[in-house]
């Protein structure tokens, strides 16, 4: 792709973007909020008008026609939401749409390659359910199901981990890693997690204002350096010689920004408890902070818990931040029910956004936290509210 | 073949035999009574042979009551697929001709015309044309009020149809006020019925019906993909913009048509669908057949009603389907409110 510029409603969003991608690669693309990712893949998938060349195996897409483009490329938008009383298996077979023989039935061929792109994705079980009464990780597989079913060359998947679970999270990225490099496919993701797209990508384009910041291999762009600059994350203030410590509860990467500050100021840090596969267990591992750790998905034991609560006490300050909170964690919020020390609470999503409980308590709890608590919107605030008023605590 | 597809092929069949015997039952019931297995022969006979003996009997039976027999079939499966159409584009089960102010605007145009003294029996088809151009404007009108930057909300769409169909309501009841001479003749045409209808008629609709809902049909693959969102469809090769605009330009000329013929019959286009999607699923191409089907059947029983409840006199058919309508789409609407998945 060279130079390449889209537009929304003739309003530039995007400009003179290029890069290339080889089979078998998966391209991961992270960038601010507004940054133009979700234009990027808009574009690439011919949604909105664009300049500059886009060419597929050496051919240009600009020339090929709507039905063509589908057949070579497939997007996956961010949301689904189909309309009702439609099951598995008809949107399945319906995005055939632009390959099938046939004028208004499925032949024996469609049906066929619908089911086997279910069975690939593991997800056959589900053909007959309606797609409306299913959870948003079902959806997203629906959806990755969906984009085989033309054995396109290129995917493009837009935030495709970001209504999902932590399980889920894994499970999906996993897939389409596993669909691409089998199948020579090529893979665009945009990503909203820095370190999920580390763990995926082979190659990273990072975004900054519609424009490119940095492209190339995964290890070389994703450096701190490129990750500050792209994102405006100044909190590089210096602490002198801190006098507290820091308990964080956190999860989905949510904590990793605080901890490396905590880290380069010395401040001691304890980590509440996360799961082996969490990235935020990468960070605590890399700074060596101790830290609780129960398996992925299974219910905290009782002991973690009392542990848990002796930890919080003993630090200065909790910090909570807004992972997603499904039924296996929601203790490590209410642990924080009774708690009357010093809280400073993350919020850069509503509550009702990471809402995975079996009975939605989330958003109460979440309330009820807020009450006692100081907010921060951003990591940014957070920290440079904590080094321009330093608590007070014992540390030596 | 699937199991789904046979078992919608079953569907069909009993609901062709279920229109049939409604047809039977309907050309019997009446002032004059006709015996079922009479009806039946004459039928048979017009059918197979082309030729029946002219009797009392055939004369009510084919001359008469037949003819709108056939409107309501036609009539039914009009806004049926009118209201599936609808639905599956705007993504709204909630959304009928009837609640989109479209069969108002659609009485408006054809009144406008009946009110000027145009319409004669030499130039009959400007009714259904006048119908079109009053049906396309309120849903332009109702598109343009319920627009917004994130596409077209369903409680915005109801409210934007529910105005839109007053003020068209509100401008036919002006048109009566100063009509004249005409008045009787709006009314009765106004106030939605099959009677009186001569064979002459049927034939300017019965085309462009079968080969609207022909089209919708043929465009079944599309219309499924648009329920999916228009960009996913978008992406997956449709045209968004030209189907949509067919789809609604089809389904506002099969109202049109419906309502030019039997004037304004409410509800159909809700409720049939929304009892079919619950059998076949939303998918359009079994949806679509199956739901005009249900819309032939229901028009024919509620007429059978309409004619035979305060028999000899006739109570419009508007009037059946309301009474049935109003409570279902009120159901509805509780459900969508709780949240809960409508259909």
């Amino acid at each position: 792709m060279k130079n390449l510029s889209g537009y929304i409603d003739k309003k530039l969003i995007i400009e003179g973007i290029s890069f290339t991608l080889e089979k078998g690669e998966v391209l991961g693309v992270v960038g601010q909020n507004g940054a133009g990712k979700t234009t990027l893949l808009r574009a690439l998938a011919m949604l909105i008008e664009s300049k500059g060349e886009i060419t597929l195996n050496g051919e240009n897409i600009k020339k090929m026609s709507r039905i063509e483009i589908a057949r070579k490329i497939s997007f996956l938008p961010q949301t689904y939401n189909i309309f009702k009383g439609f099951t598995v298996l008809d949107t399945i077979t319906s995005a055939r749409y632009a390959s099938s023989n046939s004028l208004i039935f499925d032949t024996e061929e469609d049906i066929q390659i619908a089911l086997n792109s279910l069975k690939e994705t593991g997800i056959v079980h589900l053909k007959d359910r309606y797609v409306s009464d299913l959870s948003s990780g079902e959806k997203e597989l629906v959806l990755i199901a969906r984009s085989l079913v033309n054995n396109a060359d290129l995917i493009l998947l837009d935030e495709p981990i970001s209504h999902l679970d932590i399980k889920n999270q894994f499970e999906v990225l996993q897939l389409i890693k596993k669909i691409v490099t089998g199948q020579k496919k090529m893979a665009i993701i945009t990503f909203h997690d820095v370190n999920k797209c580390r763990e995926y990508s082979d190659k990273v384009l990072m975004m900054k204002n519609g424009k490119v910041y940095a492209f190339g291999e995964s290890t070389e762009v994703l450096t701190q350096k490129n990750i500050e600059g792209c994102y405006d994350l100044h909190f590089k203030k210096k602490l002198s010689n801190a006098k507290f410590s820091v308990h964080i509860i956190c999860g989905g990467g949510s904590g990793s920004a605080i901890m490396e500050w905590l880290y380069e100021n010395y401040v001691p840090t304890t980590i509440g408890i996360i799961s082996p596969l969490d990235s935020d267990y990468v960070s605590c591992k890399k700074y060596g902070f101790k830290c609780l750790l129960n398996d992925t998905f299974s219910k905290i034991p009782e002991k973690l818990i009392e542990e848990h609560k002796k930890m919080i006490e003993k630090a200065d300050i909790v910090i909570l931040t807004d992972f997603p909170v499904g039924d296996g964690n929601i203790n490590n919020l209410s642990i924080l029910e009774n708690y009357k020390g010093k809280l400073y609470i993350l919020e850069k999503s509503p509550p009702e956004e990471r809402d995975y409980t079996s009975n939605h308590v989330l958003p109460k709890i979440w309330k009820n936290l807020k009450e006692s608590a100081v907010i921060y919107k951003s990591e940014v605030q957070l920290i440079e509210s904590i080094s321009s008023n330093p608590p007070k605590g014992n540390v030596q | 073949m699937n199991a789904k597809f046979k078992s919608w092929i079953l569907l069909n069949v009993v609901l062709l035999i279920i229109l049939f015997f409604s047809v039977i039952l309907s050309l019997s019931i009446g002032p004059v009574k006709v015996p079922f297995w009479d009806s039946l022969y004459y039928l048979w006979n017009v059918m197979i042979h082309k030729s029946v003996e002219k009797n009392v009997y055939s004369i009510i039976i084919l001359d008469i009551r037949l003819p709108s027999i056939v409107l309501a079939i036609l009539v039914g499966i009009s806004l049926s697929s009118s209201g599936v159409t609808m639905q599956n584009i705007f993504k709204n089960p909630l959304i009928d001709p009837y609640i989109l102010g479209l069969s108002a605007g659609s009485a408006f145009g054809a009144a406008l015309v009946v009110t000027e003294g145009l319409v004669t029996y030499t130039n009959f088809i400007l009714l259904p044309i006048a119908a079109f151009l009053g049906g396309i404007t309120a849903v332009l009108l109702v598109l343009a009020l319920s627009y917004t930057s994130s596409g077209f909300e369903s409680k915005n769409m109801i409210f934007a149809g529910l105005a839109v169909g007053y003020l068209f309501s509100a401008m036919v009841t002006f048109l009566m006020y100063i009509s004249g001479p005409h008045l009787e003749e709006l009314i009765y045409w106004l106030l939605g019925s099959f009677s009186n209808v001569i064979w002459g008629e049927i034939d300017i609709i019965t085309f462009p019906i079968l080969i609207s809902v022909m089209l919708l049909f043929i465009l079944s693959k599309e219309f499924n993909l648009i329920a999916t969102g228009d960009e996913l469809a978008k992406a997956s090769g449709v045209n968004v913009k030209a189907i949509t605009y067919t789809g609604i330009g089809l389904s506002t000329l099969l109202t049109a048509l419906a309502v030019s013929m039997s004037g304004i019959i409410g509800f159909v286009g809700l409720m049939i669908p929304h009892i079919m999607r619950r059998i076949v699923g939303s998918d359009y191409r079994y949806l679509l057949p199956s739901s005009a089907l249900g819309g032939a059947i229901l028009l024919v029983i509620s007429d059978t009603i309409a004619r035979t409840i305060l028999s000899p006199s006739e109570i419009p058919v508007g009037v059946i389907t309301s009474f049935m309508g109003v409570p279902f789409f009120i159901y509805l609407y509780r459900k969508s409110i709780n949240k809960e998945v409508v259909v």
